[in-house]
Protein backbone atom coordinates (compact mmCIF):
# COMPACT_ATOMS: atom_id res chain seq x y z
CA UNK A 1 0.00 0.00 0.00
CA UNK A 2 1.66 3.24 -0.83
CA UNK A 3 1.06 6.64 0.43
CA UNK A 4 -0.24 9.41 -1.69
CA UNK A 5 -0.26 12.92 -0.22
CA UNK A 6 -0.04 14.13 3.78
CA UNK A 7 0.96 12.12 7.01
CA UNK A 8 -0.95 9.02 6.01
CA UNK A 9 2.00 6.44 6.39
CA UNK A 10 2.91 4.14 4.02
CA UNK A 11 1.68 1.43 5.74
CA UNK A 12 -0.84 1.44 8.72
CA UNK A 13 -0.18 0.36 12.48
CA UNK A 14 -0.39 -3.62 13.00
CA UNK A 15 -3.66 -4.49 14.60
CA UNK A 16 -3.84 -7.60 17.03
CA UNK A 17 -1.07 -9.07 17.23
CA UNK A 18 -2.96 -12.18 17.50
CA UNK A 19 -6.32 -11.45 15.52
CA UNK A 20 -8.09 -14.63 16.68
CA UNK A 21 -7.64 -14.99 20.03
CA UNK A 22 -7.57 -10.74 20.75
CA UNK A 23 -10.91 -10.47 18.57
CA UNK A 24 -12.53 -13.32 20.60
CA UNK A 25 -11.43 -11.31 23.88
CA UNK A 26 -12.27 -8.48 22.85
CA UNK A 27 -15.66 -9.76 21.56
CA UNK A 28 -16.06 -11.12 24.82
CA UNK A 29 -15.72 -7.99 26.53
CA UNK A 30 -18.54 -6.18 24.08
CA UNK A 31 -20.64 -8.92 24.97
CA UNK A 32 -20.21 -9.13 28.44
CA UNK A 33 -21.17 -5.09 28.38
CA UNK A 34 -23.92 -5.62 26.49
CA UNK A 35 -25.62 -8.13 28.58
CA UNK A 36 -24.35 -6.73 31.65
CA UNK A 37 -25.55 -3.02 31.06
CA UNK A 38 -23.78 -0.21 32.71
CA UNK A 39 -21.25 -3.00 34.13
CA UNK A 40 -17.50 -1.78 32.83
CA UNK A 41 -14.98 -4.48 31.36
CA UNK A 42 -11.48 -4.42 30.67
CA UNK A 43 -11.02 -4.37 26.62
CA UNK A 44 -7.26 -4.94 25.50
CA UNK A 45 -6.68 -3.43 22.09
CA UNK A 46 -3.66 -3.47 19.42
CA UNK A 47 -0.51 -1.84 20.88
CA UNK A 48 -0.06 0.98 18.07
CA UNK A 49 -3.43 1.90 17.48
CA UNK A 50 -3.67 5.25 15.47
CA UNK A 51 -3.66 8.11 17.89
CA UNK A 52 -6.99 9.53 17.53
CA UNK A 53 -8.76 6.12 17.74
CA UNK A 54 -6.89 4.66 20.74
CA UNK A 55 -6.56 1.10 21.51
CA UNK A 56 -10.18 0.56 23.07
CA UNK A 57 -12.20 1.41 19.85
CA UNK A 58 -9.63 0.12 17.57
CA UNK A 59 -10.25 -3.07 19.30
CA UNK A 60 -13.81 -2.43 19.30
CA UNK A 61 -13.16 -1.83 15.23
CA UNK A 62 -11.03 -4.91 14.43
CA UNK A 63 -13.81 -6.84 16.54
CA UNK A 64 -16.93 -5.89 14.56
CA UNK A 65 -16.06 -4.55 11.51
CA UNK A 66 -15.09 -5.98 7.69
CA UNK A 67 -16.71 -5.46 4.27
CA UNK A 68 -19.59 -6.40 4.89
CA UNK A 69 -20.33 -4.15 7.01
CA UNK A 70 -20.41 -0.19 7.00
CA UNK A 71 -18.63 2.62 9.31
CA UNK A 72 -19.53 6.36 9.74
CA UNK A 73 -16.39 8.32 11.68
CA UNK A 74 -17.24 11.56 13.45
CA UNK A 75 -14.90 14.61 14.49
CA UNK A 76 -11.84 14.16 15.31
CA UNK A 77 -12.10 10.49 14.80
CA UNK A 78 -12.89 11.11 10.86
CA UNK A 79 -8.72 11.49 10.42
CA UNK A 80 -6.31 10.32 7.34
CA UNK A 81 -4.84 7.81 9.70
CA UNK A 82 -7.95 6.35 11.32
CA UNK A 83 -9.60 5.95 7.29
CA UNK A 84 -6.48 4.21 6.58
CA UNK A 85 -5.89 2.01 9.54
CA UNK A 86 -9.49 1.05 9.43
CA UNK A 87 -9.32 0.62 5.42
CA UNK A 88 -5.79 -1.82 5.84
CA UNK A 89 -7.52 -3.94 8.33
CA UNK A 90 -11.05 -4.30 8.29
CA UNK A 91 -12.40 -3.33 4.82
CA UNK A 92 -15.68 -1.70 6.14
CA UNK A 93 -17.03 0.77 3.76
CA UNK A 94 -17.24 4.27 4.73
CA UNK A 95 -20.83 5.90 4.38
CA UNK A 96 -23.05 8.69 5.32
CA UNK A 97 -24.19 8.50 9.52
CA UNK A 98 -27.69 8.18 8.94
CA UNK A 99 -27.36 4.34 6.90
CA UNK A 100 -24.14 3.34 8.70
CA UNK A 101 -24.20 -0.14 11.05
CA UNK A 102 -21.61 1.45 13.47
CA UNK A 103 -21.32 5.22 14.07
CA UNK A 104 -17.46 5.22 16.03
CA UNK A 105 -17.70 9.08 16.99
CA UNK A 106 -16.82 11.56 20.81
CA UNK A 107 -20.06 12.55 22.16
CA UNK A 108 -19.69 16.37 20.66
CA UNK A 109 -19.59 14.81 17.45
CA UNK A 110 -22.16 11.95 17.46
CA UNK A 111 -25.46 12.84 15.48
CA UNK A 112 -29.03 13.19 17.35
CA UNK A 113 -29.82 9.05 18.60
CA UNK A 114 -32.95 9.29 15.85
CA UNK A 115 -31.07 10.32 13.02
CA UNK A 116 -29.23 6.96 13.29
CA UNK A 117 -30.58 4.09 11.44
CA UNK A 118 -33.26 2.77 14.12
CA UNK A 119 -34.52 -0.72 11.73
CA UNK A 120 -37.81 -1.41 11.09
CA UNK A 121 -40.53 -3.18 13.32
CA UNK A 122 -40.10 -6.20 11.20
CA UNK A 123 -36.60 -6.04 11.17
CA UNK A 124 -35.36 -4.17 14.48
CA UNK A 125 -31.42 -5.45 14.45
CA UNK A 126 -31.48 -3.40 10.71
CA UNK A 127 -30.32 -0.74 13.23
CA UNK A 128 -26.62 0.91 13.96
CA UNK A 129 -24.89 0.75 16.72
CA UNK A 130 -23.15 3.84 18.13
CA UNK A 131 -19.77 3.45 19.60
CA UNK A 132 -19.07 6.30 21.64
CA UNK A 133 -15.17 7.76 22.65
CA UNK A 134 -15.72 8.24 26.32
CA UNK A 135 -11.77 8.90 26.96
CA UNK A 136 -11.19 11.60 29.33
CA UNK A 137 -14.98 12.68 30.21
CA UNK A 138 -15.44 14.66 33.45
CA UNK A 139 -19.38 15.56 33.26
CA UNK A 140 -21.12 15.13 35.81
CA UNK A 141 -23.87 12.96 34.17
CA UNK A 142 -25.71 10.41 36.83
CA UNK A 143 -28.59 8.10 36.38
CA UNK A 144 -30.53 5.31 37.47
CA UNK A 145 -30.54 2.22 34.88
CA UNK A 146 -32.87 -0.59 34.54
CA UNK A 147 -33.77 -3.35 31.89
CA UNK A 148 -32.73 -6.78 30.80
CA UNK A 149 -29.21 -7.43 32.06
CA UNK A 150 -29.50 -5.79 35.51
CA UNK A 151 -30.38 -6.94 38.62
CA UNK A 152 -32.91 -4.85 39.98
CA UNK A 153 -31.59 -1.37 38.77
CA UNK A 154 -27.92 0.58 39.49
CA UNK A 155 -26.49 3.28 39.64
CA UNK A 156 -24.75 4.70 36.38
CA UNK A 157 -22.21 7.13 36.28
CA UNK A 158 -22.32 9.01 32.47
CA UNK A 159 -19.43 11.75 32.60
CA UNK A 160 -20.16 11.72 28.58
CA UNK A 161 -23.57 12.20 29.38
CA UNK A 162 -24.24 15.99 27.09
CA UNK A 163 -27.44 18.04 28.55
CA UNK A 164 -29.33 16.39 25.34
CA UNK A 165 -28.76 12.82 25.80
CA UNK A 166 -31.80 12.02 28.26
CA UNK A 167 -34.24 13.02 25.85
CA UNK A 168 -33.15 11.21 23.15
CA UNK A 169 -31.82 8.24 25.08
CA UNK A 170 -35.78 8.26 26.38
CA UNK A 171 -37.12 8.70 22.67
CA UNK A 172 -34.85 5.82 21.81
CA UNK A 173 -36.23 3.52 24.45
CA UNK A 174 -39.40 4.66 23.03
CA UNK A 175 -39.40 3.24 19.78
CA UNK A 176 -38.46 -0.79 20.94
CA UNK A 177 -38.00 -2.81 19.18
CA UNK A 178 -36.63 -0.12 17.21
CA UNK A 179 -33.40 1.75 18.37
CA UNK A 180 -29.78 2.18 18.53
CA UNK A 181 -27.87 0.52 21.02
CA UNK A 182 -24.79 2.27 22.39
CA UNK A 183 -20.93 1.01 23.03
CA UNK A 184 -18.93 3.30 25.55
CA UNK A 185 -15.38 2.93 24.89
CA UNK A 186 -12.75 4.30 27.29
CA UNK A 187 -8.74 3.57 26.41
CA UNK A 188 -8.75 0.00 28.11
CA UNK A 189 -12.54 -0.44 29.00
CA UNK A 190 -16.26 -0.75 28.08
CA UNK A 191 -19.48 -0.49 28.75
CA UNK A 192 -22.62 -0.35 27.40
CA UNK A 193 -26.07 0.78 26.78
CA UNK A 194 -28.85 -1.61 24.85
CA UNK A 195 -31.89 -0.27 23.56
CA UNK A 196 -33.60 -1.82 26.63
CA UNK A 197 -31.81 -0.06 29.09
CA UNK A 198 -34.31 2.26 30.67
CA UNK A 199 -32.10 5.13 32.52
CA UNK A 200 -33.83 8.24 34.84
CA UNK A 201 -31.36 10.97 36.18
CA UNK A 202 -30.12 10.67 39.18
CA UNK A 203 -30.30 13.99 41.12
CA UNK A 204 -26.45 16.04 41.14
CA UNK A 205 -25.51 18.38 43.20
CA UNK A 206 -22.44 19.86 40.02
CA UNK A 207 -23.82 21.66 37.30
CA UNK A 208 -23.85 20.46 33.78
CA UNK A 209 -20.87 19.72 32.32
CA UNK A 210 -19.42 18.06 29.12
CA UNK A 211 -16.07 17.95 29.44
CA UNK A 212 -14.26 15.34 27.38
CA UNK A 213 -10.99 15.87 25.80
CA UNK A 214 -11.63 13.60 22.73
CA UNK A 215 -13.78 15.85 20.37
CA UNK B 1 -4.58 -31.84 10.28
CA UNK B 2 -4.70 -34.03 13.33
CA UNK B 3 -8.43 -33.39 14.72
CA UNK B 4 -10.37 -36.34 15.74
CA UNK B 5 -12.52 -34.62 12.74
CA UNK B 6 -10.65 -34.58 9.72
CA UNK B 7 -11.81 -32.28 7.28
CA UNK B 8 -12.38 -29.28 9.53
CA UNK B 9 -10.70 -25.60 9.77
CA UNK B 10 -9.22 -25.69 12.82
CA UNK B 11 -11.16 -22.99 14.77
CA UNK B 12 -14.16 -24.14 12.96
CA UNK B 13 -15.00 -20.94 11.80
CA UNK B 14 -12.96 -18.27 9.67
CA UNK B 15 -12.39 -14.71 11.22
CA UNK B 16 -15.51 -13.34 8.25
CA UNK B 17 -17.79 -15.82 9.48
CA UNK B 18 -17.51 -15.16 13.19
CA UNK B 19 -17.54 -11.83 13.02
CA UNK B 20 -20.81 -12.03 10.99
CA UNK B 21 -22.15 -13.78 13.96
CA UNK B 22 -21.05 -11.93 16.70
CA UNK B 23 -22.85 -8.76 14.91
CA UNK B 24 -25.69 -10.75 15.09
CA UNK B 25 -25.02 -12.06 18.82
CA UNK B 26 -25.19 -8.54 19.92
CA UNK B 27 -28.21 -7.46 17.92
CA UNK B 28 -29.92 -10.59 19.60
CA UNK B 29 -28.90 -9.81 23.62
CA UNK B 30 -30.08 -6.21 22.47
CA UNK B 31 -33.69 -7.35 21.36
CA UNK B 32 -34.45 -10.37 23.74
CA UNK B 33 -36.18 -12.84 22.16
CA UNK B 34 -36.11 -11.61 18.76
CA UNK B 35 -34.70 -13.91 16.15
CA UNK B 36 -31.82 -12.32 14.16
CA UNK B 37 -31.15 -13.76 10.72
CA UNK B 38 -27.67 -14.88 9.93
CA UNK B 39 -25.69 -16.34 6.88
CA UNK B 40 -25.38 -19.82 8.93
CA UNK B 41 -22.46 -21.31 7.39
CA UNK B 42 -22.99 -24.54 4.58
CA UNK B 43 -20.84 -27.10 6.60
CA UNK B 44 -21.49 -30.64 6.61
CA UNK B 45 -21.72 -32.32 10.28
CA UNK B 46 -21.87 -35.21 12.06
CA UNK B 47 -25.39 -35.57 13.25
CA UNK B 48 -26.84 -34.42 16.94
CA UNK B 49 -23.90 -31.74 16.81
CA UNK B 50 -26.34 -29.14 15.80
CA UNK B 51 -24.90 -26.40 13.57
CA UNK B 52 -26.53 -23.33 15.15
CA UNK B 53 -25.13 -24.25 18.77
CA UNK B 54 -21.69 -25.14 17.29
CA UNK B 55 -21.52 -22.21 15.27
CA UNK B 56 -22.47 -19.83 18.06
CA UNK B 57 -20.28 -21.55 20.64
CA UNK B 58 -17.19 -21.40 18.24
CA UNK B 59 -17.81 -17.84 17.73
CA UNK B 60 -17.74 -17.11 21.66
CA UNK B 61 -15.27 -19.32 23.11
CA UNK B 62 -11.80 -18.50 23.90
CA UNK B 63 -8.23 -20.46 25.40
CA UNK B 64 -10.05 -18.76 28.89
CA UNK B 65 -12.98 -20.70 28.77
CA UNK B 66 -14.42 -24.41 30.41
CA UNK B 67 -16.98 -26.02 28.60
CA UNK B 68 -19.28 -28.38 29.15
CA UNK B 69 -21.16 -30.02 26.70
CA UNK B 70 -24.84 -31.84 27.35
CA UNK B 71 -26.67 -33.85 24.94
CA UNK B 72 -30.38 -35.04 27.24
CA UNK B 73 -28.95 -34.29 30.69
CA UNK B 74 -25.95 -36.34 29.78
CA UNK B 75 -22.08 -35.03 30.11
CA UNK B 76 -21.23 -38.39 28.50
CA UNK B 77 -23.21 -39.31 25.26
CA UNK B 78 -21.21 -39.84 22.04
CA UNK B 79 -22.27 -36.43 21.20
CA UNK B 80 -21.42 -34.47 24.11
CA UNK B 81 -17.90 -36.17 24.21
CA UNK B 82 -16.81 -35.45 20.48
CA UNK B 83 -18.00 -31.72 20.47
CA UNK B 84 -16.20 -31.15 23.99
CA UNK B 85 -12.95 -32.72 22.79
CA UNK B 86 -13.74 -30.82 19.47
CA UNK B 87 -13.43 -27.62 21.04
CA UNK B 88 -10.78 -28.46 23.15
CA UNK B 89 -8.58 -29.40 20.52
CA UNK B 90 -8.93 -26.32 18.25
CA UNK B 91 -9.60 -23.55 20.66
CA UNK B 92 -7.74 -24.73 24.04
CA UNK B 93 -10.17 -24.21 25.90
CA UNK B 94 -10.30 -26.37 29.29
CA UNK B 95 -13.70 -29.10 29.64
CA UNK B 96 -15.44 -30.13 32.46
CA UNK B 97 -19.31 -32.24 33.44
CA UNK B 98 -19.73 -29.82 36.83
CA UNK B 99 -22.04 -27.62 36.27
CA UNK B 100 -20.75 -24.94 38.26
CA UNK B 101 -17.05 -24.78 37.23
CA UNK B 102 -18.31 -24.43 33.09
CA UNK B 103 -18.16 -20.55 32.17
CA UNK B 104 -19.87 -22.02 28.86
CA UNK B 105 -22.55 -24.81 28.69
CA UNK B 106 -23.81 -26.21 25.26
CA UNK B 107 -26.84 -28.05 25.63
CA UNK B 108 -29.28 -29.76 22.78
CA UNK B 109 -31.99 -30.11 25.72
CA UNK B 110 -32.04 -29.70 29.17
CA UNK B 111 -30.64 -26.36 31.32
CA UNK B 112 -29.03 -27.89 34.29
CA UNK B 113 -30.49 -28.70 37.76
CA UNK B 114 -27.72 -26.03 39.43
CA UNK B 115 -28.96 -22.89 39.41
CA UNK B 116 -26.58 -20.96 36.76
CA UNK B 117 -24.44 -17.98 38.03
CA UNK B 118 -23.80 -14.50 36.02
CA UNK B 119 -21.06 -15.07 34.02
CA UNK B 120 -22.40 -18.52 32.58
CA UNK B 121 -23.19 -18.78 28.64
CA UNK B 122 -26.02 -21.44 27.74
CA UNK B 123 -25.88 -22.06 24.48
CA UNK B 124 -28.60 -23.81 22.73
CA UNK B 125 -28.82 -25.98 19.66
CA UNK B 126 -32.51 -24.93 18.18
CA UNK B 127 -34.21 -27.40 15.60
CA UNK B 128 -36.69 -24.71 15.09
CA UNK B 129 -36.76 -21.16 16.69
CA UNK B 130 -39.95 -19.75 15.70
CA UNK B 131 -43.13 -20.37 18.00
CA UNK B 132 -45.19 -20.05 15.35
CA UNK B 133 -44.24 -21.82 12.45
CA UNK B 134 -46.68 -24.42 12.85
CA UNK B 135 -49.45 -22.29 13.00
CA UNK B 136 -48.34 -20.18 10.50
CA UNK B 137 -46.19 -21.76 7.76
CA UNK B 138 -45.45 -18.40 5.86
CA UNK B 139 -41.81 -16.93 7.29
CA UNK B 140 -43.33 -13.27 5.86
CA UNK B 141 -46.52 -13.58 7.78
CA UNK B 142 -44.79 -15.09 11.03
CA UNK B 143 -41.99 -11.88 10.65
CA UNK B 144 -45.61 -9.73 10.81
CA UNK B 145 -46.72 -11.16 13.69
CA UNK B 146 -44.00 -10.66 15.34
CA UNK B 147 -43.44 -6.96 14.51
CA UNK B 148 -47.31 -6.29 15.02
CA UNK B 149 -47.05 -8.58 18.38
CA UNK B 150 -49.76 -10.79 17.14
CA UNK B 151 -50.12 -13.70 19.48
CA UNK B 152 -53.52 -14.43 19.85
CA UNK B 153 -53.41 -17.59 17.71
CA UNK B 154 -51.19 -19.29 20.14
CA UNK B 155 -53.61 -19.10 22.76
CA UNK B 156 -55.87 -19.65 20.86
CA UNK B 157 -54.00 -23.52 20.23
CA UNK B 158 -53.01 -23.57 24.15
CA UNK B 159 -56.28 -23.54 24.81
CA UNK B 160 -57.86 -25.56 22.48
CA UNK B 161 -55.32 -27.99 24.19
CA UNK B 162 -57.34 -27.02 27.64
CA UNK B 163 -60.40 -27.87 26.09
CA UNK B 164 -59.18 -31.61 24.83
CA UNK B 165 -57.35 -32.41 27.53
CA UNK B 166 -58.55 -30.72 30.69
CA UNK B 167 -55.21 -28.93 30.93
CA UNK B 168 -52.03 -27.71 28.43
CA UNK B 169 -50.32 -30.59 27.22
CA UNK B 170 -47.40 -29.24 25.35
CA UNK B 171 -44.28 -30.28 27.47
CA UNK B 172 -41.67 -29.68 25.06
CA UNK B 173 -41.06 -26.25 23.00
CA UNK B 174 -43.73 -24.70 25.22
CA UNK B 175 -43.73 -20.73 24.46
CA UNK B 176 -42.45 -18.10 26.75
CA UNK B 177 -42.79 -14.21 26.60
CA UNK B 178 -39.37 -12.62 26.86
CA UNK B 179 -39.07 -9.32 28.32
CA UNK B 180 -42.61 -8.43 27.86
CA UNK B 181 -42.92 -8.07 24.27
CA UNK B 182 -41.46 -10.80 22.14
CA UNK B 183 -43.13 -14.42 21.83
CA UNK B 184 -39.68 -17.10 21.59
CA UNK B 185 -39.62 -20.75 21.85
CA UNK B 186 -37.18 -21.59 24.47
CA UNK B 187 -36.83 -25.14 22.30
CA UNK B 188 -34.56 -27.34 22.55
CA UNK B 189 -35.75 -27.80 26.32
CA UNK B 190 -38.67 -29.71 28.09
CA UNK B 191 -41.37 -27.11 29.83
CA UNK B 192 -39.44 -28.22 32.91
CA UNK B 193 -36.64 -26.42 32.34
CA UNK B 194 -39.04 -23.09 31.46
CA UNK B 195 -38.59 -21.33 34.85
CA UNK B 196 -35.40 -21.65 34.86
CA UNK B 197 -34.96 -18.80 32.20
CA UNK B 198 -37.02 -16.12 34.12
CA UNK B 199 -34.68 -13.55 36.07
CA UNK B 200 -31.48 -15.89 35.31
CA UNK B 201 -28.23 -14.50 36.13
CA UNK B 202 -26.75 -16.46 33.28
CA UNK B 203 -27.07 -15.39 29.47
CA UNK B 204 -28.66 -17.85 26.97
CA UNK B 205 -27.98 -17.95 23.84
CA UNK B 206 -29.80 -19.48 20.60
CA UNK B 207 -28.60 -20.96 17.69
CA UNK B 208 -30.63 -22.53 14.97
CA UNK B 209 -28.42 -23.45 12.16
CA UNK B 210 -30.43 -24.84 9.46
CA UNK B 211 -33.12 -21.93 9.75
CA UNK B 212 -30.66 -19.32 10.09
CA UNK B 213 -31.33 -17.72 13.43
CA UNK B 214 -30.31 -16.35 16.77
CA UNK B 215 -32.00 -15.38 19.55
CA UNK B 216 -30.81 -14.52 23.17
CA UNK B 217 -32.63 -13.80 26.31
CA UNK B 218 -30.34 -11.70 28.59
CA UNK B 219 -29.15 -12.36 31.97
CA UNK B 220 -32.08 -10.62 34.85
CA UNK B 221 -34.83 -10.86 31.99
CA UNK B 222 -38.41 -11.76 32.46
CA UNK B 223 -39.37 -14.93 30.47
CA UNK B 224 -43.37 -15.64 31.13
CA UNK B 225 -44.13 -18.69 30.39
CA UNK B 226 -48.07 -18.56 28.43
CA UNK B 227 -50.81 -19.67 30.21
CA UNK B 228 -54.62 -18.44 31.29
CA UNK B 229 -56.38 -17.21 34.71
CA UNK B 230 -57.87 -20.20 35.15
CA UNK B 231 -55.59 -22.74 33.65
CA UNK B 232 -52.19 -21.08 34.45
CA UNK B 233 -48.76 -22.44 32.84
CA UNK B 234 -47.65 -25.72 35.00
CA UNK B 235 -44.33 -27.06 34.31
CA UNK B 236 -44.28 -30.87 34.09
CA UNK B 237 -44.14 -32.24 37.76
CA UNK B 238 -41.88 -35.59 38.70
CA UNK B 239 -43.66 -37.30 41.99
CA UNK B 240 -41.45 -40.11 42.37
CA UNK B 241 -37.44 -39.41 43.76
CA UNK B 242 -34.68 -40.32 41.50
CA UNK B 243 -33.80 -43.94 41.83
CA UNK B 244 -30.12 -43.45 41.93
CA UNK B 245 -29.74 -40.49 43.83
CA UNK B 246 -32.46 -39.47 45.66
CA UNK B 247 -33.26 -36.20 44.41
CA UNK B 248 -36.67 -34.83 44.50
CA UNK B 249 -37.98 -31.92 42.24
CA UNK B 250 -35.75 -32.62 39.20
CA UNK B 251 -36.01 -34.15 35.49
CA UNK B 252 -36.14 -37.15 35.28
CA UNK B 253 -35.52 -40.52 32.92
CA UNK B 254 -37.80 -43.61 32.24
CA UNK B 255 -35.32 -45.79 32.55
CA UNK B 256 -36.40 -49.60 31.22
CA UNK B 257 -34.87 -52.09 33.13
CA UNK B 258 -35.78 -55.62 31.67
CA UNK B 259 -37.78 -56.94 29.20
CA UNK B 260 -40.62 -57.37 31.30
CA UNK B 261 -41.73 -53.69 31.44
CA UNK B 262 -39.84 -52.78 34.56
CA UNK B 263 -38.91 -49.39 34.56
CA UNK B 264 -36.94 -46.95 36.97
CA UNK B 265 -36.71 -43.68 37.15
CA UNK B 266 -33.14 -41.17 36.88
CA UNK B 267 -32.14 -37.96 36.91
CA UNK B 268 -31.53 -36.68 33.80
CA UNK B 269 -28.80 -34.52 34.55
CA UNK B 270 -25.74 -36.92 35.27
CA UNK B 271 -23.67 -34.51 36.55
CA UNK B 272 -25.94 -33.57 39.21
CA UNK B 273 -27.15 -37.27 40.21
CA UNK B 274 -23.28 -38.26 40.68
CA UNK B 275 -22.84 -35.11 43.08
CA UNK B 276 -25.96 -36.20 44.57
CA UNK B 277 -25.46 -39.52 45.04
CA UNK B 278 -21.81 -38.70 46.39
CA UNK B 279 -23.36 -36.68 48.84
CA UNK B 280 -25.88 -39.07 49.75
CA UNK B 281 -23.54 -41.60 50.04
CA UNK B 282 -20.78 -39.23 52.35
CA UNK B 283 -23.83 -38.71 54.89
CA UNK B 284 -24.77 -42.43 54.90
CA UNK B 285 -20.93 -43.30 56.36
CA UNK B 286 -21.43 -40.14 58.65
CA UNK B 287 -24.71 -41.77 60.06
CA UNK B 288 -22.35 -44.79 60.44
CA UNK B 289 -19.12 -43.59 61.74
CA UNK B 290 -21.62 -41.79 64.56
CA UNK B 291 -22.83 -44.87 65.35
CA UNK B 292 -19.79 -47.12 65.76
ZN1 LIG C 1 -30.31 -38.69 40.52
Amino acid sequence: MTSTAGNAPAIPAPGFSDATRDAQRAFRAILDALSHPTQRYPLNGPAHPPAALGSGLAAVALTVLDEDSTVWLGGALDDREVAAWLDFHTGARRVGAASADFVFAAPASLPALGSLRLGTDEAPHLSTTAVLDVRGCQGMGSFTAEGPGINGSTTFNAPWADGRFAEQWRANTAVFPRGVDLLLVDADEISALPRTTRLAPAPTDGQEAEQCTSR
Amino acid sequence: MSTALPGYNVGYLDEQTKRMIRRALLKAVAIPGFQVPFASREVPMPRGWGTGGVQVTASIIGGDDVLKVIDQGADDTTNAVSIRSFFAKVTGASTTTCTEDATIIQTRHRIPEAVLREGQIMVYQVPIPEPLRFLEPREAETRRMHALEEYGLIYVKLYEDIAKYGHIATTYAYPVMVNGRYLMDPSPTPSFDNPKLHQSPALHLYGAGREKRIYAVPPYTDVVSLGFEDHPFEPQRFEQPCAVCGSTGVYLDEIITDDAGGVMYACSDTDHCERAAALASAHIDDLEEARA
